[in-house]
């Protein structure tokens, strides 16, 4: 008797919600690169506003000025195109993860600056998006962080380049061979990159 | 390879990749590149290029530098709070600037204001007869600028106001690198901001549209 599988594992082998991580975290991340790398002087400003790295040397603000926006369209690119997928992905939660809180930071200060409600709160952050209201970015961001750890560990193949580079089947057709019994209670990234496709 | 170990490896090579396509575009691109070694926020001048400036003599004597005029109430919490680096050049208020600009002496050219925004924000509004001068491109603008500034009393140097310090960059590299007298240049730290909030007059258009 085949397995019955969750229906969360169902819909995430489809490929249809990794798929559209993909797109919406690729697309952003290409967006928001692009606009950076028009005028990287003024993302060199935005950065030191945060005086998370030291001006002295200067390698820090202007390396970071140079590469951060190739990196976000890069992996944007990776991301939908399916291409080194995963490391895509972490790649940007990482960067999620570093810039959310920084906003965050700079924007408690700006309120005990100006004496201003949270809420009231906006500044140019640097993204890309030009000024912003700081308590809605936070929660874009968040959201772009949960795809970014989701396409991490989605078990899906589906619609990747890589996959189609390897000539393999992609892992969520309904008439693939039922996997071997597993310990459900483990999930980790082992089985992602297996050659056999469940 | 464990598949931990191949997603870290994947972002590493995202990251390399990064490294060689941003340096690679920024020294291809003509306009608005990052000098990697130049530290654009260390504004203030040392005693020893102090020394060797036109007009070391006339700095030694002069007044001390105004105080900066304290930013004025942002109506919107938008504007950013002040975070600008100690500075060697003389600071004018609002007063002090909107005196200038009456000044019939400015319409001989006496009195120069110099914009030290870039294209889109300058042509989108400046003080009226400002000078244009990107400090991150100051190749495209400089000759106009000295030109200008050769017959003036007074160089007047803005940008946005607030957390804003190109106009102290500017002025730097004009002392620093293209011999314009210390004693001539005013830095106007409440900048564009802070002349708009006032109602001043404002002209568009006129920048030199290299922004790619």
């Amino acid at each position: 008797m085949p397995e019955s599988v969750s229906w969360p594992r169902r819909f995430d082998r489809s490929g249809v919600p990794l798929l559209i991580a993909r797109l919406v975290l690729g697309g952003l991340f290409i967006y928001m690169g692009a606009k950076k790398v028009q005028i990287p002087s003024e993302f060199l400003k935005q950065i030191r506003l945060y005086q998370f790295l030291p001006e002295n040397p200067p390698f820090f603000l202007n390396g970071t000025a140079i590469v951060l926006p190739w990196l976000e369209i890069l992996c944007g690119v990776a991301l939908i195109l399916g291409l080194w997928l995963r490391g895509a992905a972490l790649a940007c939660a990482a960067m999620l993860a570093v810039f959310t809180p920084a906003i965050l930071v700079r924007a408690l200060n700006l309120k005990a600056e100006t004496g201003v409600s949270f809420f009231e709160v906006k500044f140019d952050c640097g993204c890309g998006a030009g000024v912003v209201i700081t308590w809605k970015k936070l929660i874009e961001n968040s959201l772009l962080f949960l795809l970014a750890v989701y396409a991490m560990f989605s078990r899906s193949t589906r619609f990747c380049l890589s996959t189609m580079l390897r000539g393999q089947a992609p892992n969520s057709a309904p008439s693939a061979p039922c996997p071997p019994k597993e310990d459900t209670r483990t999930t980790s990234l082992q089985s992602l990159h297996s050659p056999t496709q469940q | 390879m464990n598949a931990v170990g191949r997603t870290v490896l994947e972002a590493g090579l995202l990251v390399i990749l990064s490294v060689g396509v941003g340096f690679g575009a920024n020294q291809w691109r003509n306009t608005g590149s990052v000098q990697f070694q130049k530290n654009y926020f260390d504004l203030s001048i040392s005693d020893e290029q102090k020394q060797k400036l036109q007009g070391a003599a006339t700095l030694a004597t002069a007044k001390p530098a105004a105080p900066a005029a304290p930013a004025p109430k942002p109506e919107s919490p938008a504007a950013a709070v002040a975070h600008k680096p100690k500075h060697d050049f003389q600071s004018l208020t609002f007063g002090q600037v909107a005196e200038i600009f009456g000044d019939p002496e400015t319409g001989e050219g006496l009195n120069v204001f110099v914009d030290a925004r870039r294209d889109e924000l300058f042509n989108a509004g400046h003080i009226p007869n400002a000078v244009q001068c990107d400090p991150y491109n100051i190749d495209n603008y400089i000759e106009t600028v000295l030109e200008r500034a050769s017959g003036a009393a007074k160089i007047i140097v803005y940008c946005g106001g607030g957390d804003c310090v190109d106009s102290i960059l500017l002025s730097k590299e004009l002392v620093m690198n293209y011999d314009v007298p210390i004693e001539k240049i005013f830095v106007y730290e409440g900048g564009w901001t802070e002349w708009t909030t006032n109602g001043m007059s404002a002209e568009t258009g006129g920048g030199l549209g290299l922004e790619d």
